[in-house]
């Protein structure tokens, strides 16, 4: 699993929807993060590294992994940038067959 | 679908205790592929057919425990559908799409979670439902 930057992990992230355009599928995973790297063991402390609140984690993966951090701190940027990604490059959709019905009827009326 | 929501939710309620205990038990075999089955009675994998009732449990399902809620996206261009999983692995709730009007929704409330994920403890941002 790769770990990026959250440029980076956007630029990557437009590959990966390109490679799987004819065929495949691409899964997006979305978690919050608390700054864990190593696994709790039960006899040892809880707490190792510094516990953080206000991070959350991105994966994205088509047999490829990359990952990213979004804090609190990019979260606007980041997610402006990704909502935009998200929205063009997700367009192979079917476009809304019941809107237009309703748009053609107010039109016939 | 509303009732099976609230099976879910009480069964995750009444299973969080047994989990907490048998989170303790030595045997990882029984705690990780068990538990899953005890709670097997009801319908644990909903498909909702509303973007509305999705939202609605989704965000209910995540406020619960934010820690172990996860959402997933699957996309497939060749198929044209789109996907949203919310699960904490005891519930999962699912909504499928094919319909290009559902993605600005989808990645809305996508959106809406990562920001409730990164806001800090002290400061809850109410989620805006459509």
């Amino acid at each position: 699993i790769i770990l990026l930057q959250n440029i980076c992990f956007l630029t990557e992230l437009t590959r990966l929807f390109q490679k799987c355009w004819l065929s495949g599928s691409l899964f997006i995973t979305l978690k919050k993060y608390d700054g864990r790297n190593k696994p709790i063991l039960r006899k040892s402390s809880v707490e190792g590294s510094e516990p953080s609140d206000n991070e959350c984690l991105l994966r994205a993966t088509d047999g490829i992994k990359i990952s990213t951090v979004v804090s609190s701190k990019e979260v606007t940027k980041f997610q402006m940038a990704y909502s935009n990604l998200l929205r063009t490059t997700m367009d192979g959709l079917e476009k809304g067959d019941k809107r237009n019905k309703s748009k053609k009827s107010k039109a016939a009326w | 679908a509303v009732r099976a929501v609230q099976w879910n939710e009480a069964l995750v309620r009444r299973g969080a205790t047994i989990v907490e205990r048998l989170g303790l038990c030595r045997s990882r075999w029984l705690r990780e592929l068990c538990l899953p089955f005890l709670f097997c009675r009801g319908p644990t994998m909903p498909q909702y057919q509303t973007w509305e009732e999705f939202s609605r449990a989704a965000e209910k399902l995540y406020l619960a425990d934010p820690m172990k809620a996860r959402v997933v996206l699957k996309y497939r261009h060749s198929d044209g559908s789109l996907c949203i999983k919310v699960t904490d692995d005891l519930v999962c709730l699912v909504y499928r799409t094919d319909q290009a009007q559902d993605v600005k929704k989808i990645e809305k409330f996508h959106s809406q979670l990562m920001r409730l994920m990164v806001a800090k403890e002290s400061r809850s941002v109410a989620m805006e439902t459509d």
